[in-house]
């Protein structure tokens, strides 16, 4: 994951917004239902940086996932998607979690203690 | 060493894990037990004698007699010649034959390993597990009748689980030879769940074939002060506890000296070897002169502290009394003894009523002692190992198949066979496995408030948060930061209205410790089983109650008496390795999300207790010994 000057990101978050990019989720779905209502979600992780994912509200988070880690770099297994600090499964959709354009999803890496 | 016993004890390396069958015992040794097993030549009786140091006890009355008076009192040497000079416990009732009580003390050091008292030869053994002999086994609803005196139902059931309790309660079969209690859910005998300190109670207030009412209103009402407890000769006595065809003068003996001794001495366990007590009763068979140095010392004991010159004096003259009748039968000896006694019991209480220590107050202070007994068993019983067939169980799931494999599926939470790995000794814990198990103890806790609301008790609900609230509100890169979960506690709602709100920490993905926010006593406190402090964590989180009062409430919280505490590592059970912190994380949020104490748990639970995470994982329950939570 890049790591963020924290300066750069403690003072505001419309300094985050500029780190902002757009991303749509390419769906099956895309030819038969057209008019399928899509929203747009922000990734935020733990540094601040914020994803913009375009989804549609059929479409399982699944996707959103996937295309984040691919985005990253990191294996989707280390990632942790919350909404509302509850965990998001695999195969719910943006209607069943009831999301809204601009929902914020929180994303954070698997955390490990020992010592 | 001699013993009529009618029970035996099955060896430690066939006892290790659970309850078997006395069969198994036939078919290893060919022999039946019986009750007349126990000779000598049976190896039967090697391994009888494994409990001494360790499980050492002495009856109520001893303690209370004996212990009590004569750890106050300093070279008891009345008391210590009666010993040498009998060579065994005196014995009130000459018809039983001297055979039949060990010498005490033993004289060679292995002996003293092996010898017990003799009310011990007689009664119950504490090895691993205790068997019970039919007679024996009557003393088992008063015992249940007597915890159950001591604390609510719940503290039962939450330690027993419903099945068990209705097991124990179910009619007996007097007719078998053996009964095998139920398992106390530590996996140790019922008997021995209750403690040790109870126990002595117990034996001391038993007599054969009690009424059990009589046995739990006896404790109700302070058993100490109003058991029959008889004099130390009585109690000493072997055929007390085979059960049949005694009967004993209740006016001859007298009232224990309950009030004689300190509290805190009852309940010493005592690994030394057992003093017979400096009761009257044991100058049965002294001569005159020990016997006037005895009572004098007694009376000493009795009235030292005011000096009070009247009682003193009267006492005295009692004791002078009865010495002038002395020479005649026993019999009528021991009653004037205990006349003496009872005398003497009186000033003790008259001076005690004047400003001294109800035995109201004694009997609180023996409850709490009791009750903090029980919490240390269910502590026990929650951490103890998994049966064998639980452990294969949990090496199953962790080594066979594919490492991305789903192996339990939950809390939105899809647990892979990878994360469960995590659990593997040695190895660090991922969130997944410390999340999950928060969201069992979340489950767990819902269904304790159920069970309580049922019963008609109010019971505040916990809270667990999950360990990337406390990542998110203070991050490692931004401070602290409200915004970020503001909206986190939507699902708990009113975070206020809890009574212990969790927080599983991760430090620097390096380190798990656990916070608690006591939302009724206005206390934060943080638990870090490896030497920090956590003051910066216990600030974020005041400052989180203030700004969630502000966010939610609409009003300012004033965060002024709230109370931090630090983790304060000789509080704090440590760890002993690089890697059980995560464990150690959720054994307490376990035992304080059910108002258990954290100190008695320490690194050696710990390789049993990360095969219960992974069972309770896996079984998406917590459970001990296979009692439903």
């Amino acid at each position: 994951m890049k790591k963020t000057n924290p300066l750069y990101h403690s003072s505001s978050s419309t300094l985050a917004n500029q780190a902002r990019t757009m991303a749509t989720v390419k769906t099956d779905t895309t030819a038969t239902e057209p008019k399928s209502e899509s929203i747009t979600l922000r990734v935020k992780d733990q540094t601040g940086e914020e994803t913009m994912f375009k989804v549609k509200k059929t479409t399982k988070m699944e996707k959103v996932f996937a295309s984040y880690a691919g985005r990253k770099g990191v294996n989707v297994d280390s990632l942790r998607f919350l909404l509302d600090g509850q965990r998001i499964e695999k195969h719910q959709t943006s209607a069943e979690l009831e999301l809204e354009d601009e929902d914020q999803i929180d994303v954070m890496l698997e955390q490990l203690g020992g010592c | 060493m001699s013993h009529s016993t009618s029970f035996f004890t099955r060896p430690r390396f066939m006892l290790r894990r659970k309850w078997g069958h006395h069969d198994e015992r036939e078919a290893r040794y060919g022999t039946k037990p019986s009750a007349e097993s126990n000779s000598s030549e049976t190896p039967n009786s090697f391994f009888r004698g494994s409990w001494r140091t360790s499980t050492s006890w002495a009856p109520f009355s001893q303690v209370y007699n004996g212990a009590s008076t004569s750890s106050m009192v300093p070279g008891n040497e009345a008391c210590q010649y009666d010993q040498q000079d009998t060579g065994h416990f005196p014995s009130s009732d000459p018809s039983i034959p001297e055979a039949t009580t060990p010498h005490w003390p033993p004289s060679h050091p292995h002996q003293r390993q092996t010898a017990c008292s003799p009310i011990d030869s007689n009664f119950w053994h504490f090895v691993d597990r205790v068997i019970f002999t039919r007679e024996e086994v009557r003393g088992r609803a008063p015992l249940i009748k007597l915890v159950d005196g001591i604390r609510s139902e719940r503290y039962l059931i939450n330690c027993y689980g419903q099945t068990q309790i209705d097991k124990l309660l179910a009619p007996i079969d007097t007719k078998a030879d053996y009964i095998h209690l139920p398992r106390g859910l530590s996996g140790r005998p019922l008997v021995k769940w209750v403690s040790m300190s109870e126990f002595r109670g117990m034996c001391a207030s038993l007599t054969p074939i009690p009424s059990p009412s009589a046995v739990s209103m006896g404790f109700r009402k302070g058993v100490l002060a109003e058991s029959s407890s008889p004099v130390a000769g009585y109690a000493f006595s072997p055929k007390r506890h085979r059960g049949e065809g005694y009967s004993h003068d209740q006016s001859a003996a007298p009232r224990a000296l309950v009030e004689g001794g300190d509290p805190s001495t009852c309940f010493r366990e005592s690994h030394s070897t057992p003093l017979p007590p400096p009761s009257i009763a044991a100058g049965i068979n002294m001569d005159k002169q020990k016997l006037l140095e005895h009572l004098q010392q007694i009376s000493d004991e009795y009235l030292a502290d005011d000096g009070a010159t009247t009682a003193a004096l009267e006492a005295e003259a009692r004791v002078e009394g009865v010495l002038g009748g002395f020479g005649g039968a026993r019999d009528p000896l021991r009653h004037a003894l205990a006349a003496v006694e009872e005398t003497l019991r009186k000033h003790s209480a008259a001076r005690r009523e004047a400003g001294g220590k109800d035995w109201r107050d004694r009997a609180a202070e023996i409850e709490a002692r009791m009750v903090k007994d029980v919490k240390e068993e269910m502590v026990r019983a929650r951490m103890s190992s998994l049966a064998p067939a639980e452990v294969k169980e949990v090496h199953h799931v962790l080594r066979q198949g594919k490492a991305t494999d789903v192996v339990a599926r939950g809390f939105n939470v899809d647990m892979r066979r990878q994360d469960l790995q995590t659990c593997n000794p040695g190895t660090w814990l991922n969130d997944e496995v410390i999340n999950f198990f928060m969201s069992l103890l979340k489950e767990r806790d819902d269904s304790f408030c159920a069970a309580a609301a049922a019963r008609g008790v109010e019971r505040r609900k916990n809270w667990f948060f999950n360990s990337f609230f406390m990542s998110k509100l203070l991050d490692d890169n931004n401070g602290y930061k409200y915004a970020n979960v503001r909206r986190w506690s939507r699902k708990a709602g009113d975070l206020f209205s809890y009574d212990k709100v969790f927080f599983p920490v991760n430090i620097r993905n390096t380190h798990w410790c656990l916070a608690v926010i006591y939302m009724q006593e206005k206390k934060i406190q943080y638990f870090d089983s490896l030497v920090g402090t956590g003051r910066e964590y216990l600030v974020a989180l005041r400052q989180y109650i203030a700004d969630e009062h502000q966010d939610k409430k609409k009003s300012a919280l004033d965060i002024s008496d709230w109370e931090l505490v630090s983790s304060d590592r000789q509080v704090v059970p440590q760890q002993g390795n690089g890697a059980d912190c995560g464990c150690f994380a959720s054994a307490f949020a376990y035992l304080l999300s059910e108002d258990l104490p954290i100190n008695y748990i320490s690194q050696a639970d710990m390789p049993a207790f990360r095969q219960r995470l992974v069972y309770s994982i896996v079984k998406k329950a917590l459970t001990w010994n296979g009692e439903d939570a």
